[in-house]
């Protein structure tokens, strides 16, 4: 196999480190059935997302979102909330889009087009138009790129990844029981989240008792459709240190990093190795970090197989070994580096990555929204008792990983940490 | 005039401005697996592109595909998304 074109330096000059923020976080409910607009709910986390900065809807002049077809725009939303932007851009694109729309957000500031940029996705993923291989999408013509996938029934995300996942389990050995734990982390995570659509907790022996929807893939191991909207704001450093929250600082950024031929990946392997790979030589020089100083991770979970593939080759463990990094408890409230604490996509409800963002800010601002009682101080006192219902808040950390996901070529990533 | 077909219960379309998969079909047609291989470094690709992924040359032709080739990967798709489905896979 020839060798791919020259790779490319994209490291940046270490000061952006530190020099933004994310400052306010917001959602509507996780539910199937929301029984509103995108607009509606697009307004409503947009909304809260400002108040939870401390701020005022003028206070935002810059927009960001990303969808497929199947939302609103920033031209809506700011027009609901009274908001007179300075810069408003809605782009093409599902997973891995929130850390790429952060860095284009820092980008904008950078340039002085903006000041305060409010990053939104918006979504109705269960009750208008979803993901998988039903619906809507799947009753449109087939033309174009399509012809030599869903012709050959190469549509839902499932169905094009589990290629990926099956040659891991060919070249090292993984085996489904090992990756079905992260599924069974992410339930615990799930179970001690109010908000969380699924709070049940589940076994291996559950995800692999369920029924196959594509090989190795169970139903369990797939994450949930669900209505949502969420958003975060994103400002410089020095704005935020005058805001209502614990400052939360971006150490670096990778947005949509790729491997060779995205269009088809297959065409160039390794096949059971994903962006990750290409991503971290960006990342973990930027950020001035490694994988052994981050205390939690946000690695999306459109699937179990994801979230595993994603850790391994950002690092955290060998390559190949990710079967057993995650089998081994790590990943786990409690484990050396959690994942996913607000049960991800598999549990809480699927945003595209967004609310593993948000779940990542309110961590490290030591304010995981779970069940623990709120004191005098009107802080939340958590316990760390991670027993079902209880506290979900990571003991003292500093340090965050989010590890977007597209597909197996395509990724995004930040580091985050407390100010 | 568009390409059009059915397969599978699914309507299929190709562009008579999409002159690379009009080449590819029309080979189908005739029942020539025929991959699209760069005219000035011979690499073959699938699907179809513009360019040579590997030298960036607009020049292709229509190449034989050599037997013996590699199967990379596989699934067992138990929720196949085609309307009609004519394959029935044996449960384990």
């Amino acid at each position: 196999m020839p060798l791919p074109r020259q790779e490319v330096d994209a490291t940046t000059p270490k000061y952006l480190r530190d020099k933004y923020a994310i400052v306010g976080v917001g959602e509507t409910t996780y539910t199937r059935g929301s029984g509103r607009t995108t607009r509606a709910l697009g307004t409503w986390a947009v909304r809260n997302a400002v108040l939870d900065a401390g701020l005022k809807p003028s206070d935002i002049d810059g927009m960001l979102s990303y969808q497929g077809g199947d939302s609103t725009s920033g031209t809506f939303i700011s027009g609901d909330l009274g908001m007179r932007l300075n810069f408003y851009m809605d782009v093409m694109g599902g997973g891995s889009s929130t850390e790429a729309l952060i860095g284009i957000a820092i980008g904008l500031i950078e340039a002085g087009c903006c000041k305060t940029v409010a990053i939104f996705r918006s979504m109705n993923g269960y009750s208008q138009v979803r993901i998988g291989g039903t619906g809507a999408r799947s009753a449109a013509p087939v033309g174009g790129d399509m012809l030599h996938n869903r012709a050959y029934g190469w549509q839902s995300a499932g169905q094009s990844f589990a290629p990926t996942f099956m040659r891991h389990m060919y070249d090292y050995g993984t085996k489904p029981e090992q990756v079905a734990m992260v599924k069974v982390a992410h339930s615990h995570h799930a179970s001690n989240n109010p908000k969380a659509y699924y709070k049940k907790r589940f076994t291996v022996e559950d995800v692999i008792n369920s029924r196959f929807i594509c090989k190795p893939l169970h139903l369990l191991d797939c994450c949930v459709e669900t209505d949502n909207a969420t958003c975060v704001i994103v400002t410089s450093a020095e704005r935020a240190r005058d805001m209502k929250q614990p400052l939360v600082l971006i150490r670096g950024v990778v947005g949509r990093c790729n491997k060779p031929r995205l269009d088809m990946h297959y065409q160039h392997g390794p096949i059971s190795t994903v962006a990750g790979y290409y991503a971290r030589r960006i990342l973990w020089p930027n950020a001035g970090v490694g994988p052994d100083d981050i205390d939690i991770t946000g690695s999306y979970d459109a699937f179990t197989f994801t979230t595993m593939l994603q850790l391994e080759d950002y690092g955290f463990c060998k390559k190949g070994e990710g079967g057993e990094y995650v089998a081994s408890g790590a990943i786990q409230l409690g484990g050396r580096r959690p994942n996913n604490t607000s049960g991800g996509h598999l549990c809480e409800g699927y945003t595209h990555g967004m609310n593993m963002v948000i779940e990542n800010t309110r961590q490290l601002r030591h304010d995981a929204d779970d069940s623990c009682p709120i004191g005098a101080d009107g802080k939340r006192q958590h316990t760390f008792d991670y027993r079902e219902g209880g506290c979900r808040q990571v003991r003292n950390v500093e340090v965050s990983a989010n590890l977007g996901w597209a597909n197996p070529s395509t990724a995004s990533s930040m580091v985050m940490r407390r100010g | 005039m568009p390409i059009r077909a059915e397969y599978l219960g699914m309507g299929l379309s190709v562009d008579d401005l999409d002159i690379e998969n009009t080449e590819y079909f029309r080979h189908c047609a005739e029942h020539d697996f025929h991959l699209q291989a760069c005219a000035q470094c011979g690499q073959l690709r699938y699907p179809p592109t513009t360019a040579c992924p590997w030298c960036a040359s607009l020049e292709s032709v229509f190449s034989d595909v050599a037997p013996g080739l590699a199967l990379p990967q596989w699934t067992i798709d138990e929720t196949a998304t085609q309307p009609e489905k004519p394959w029935r896979y044996p449960q384990e």
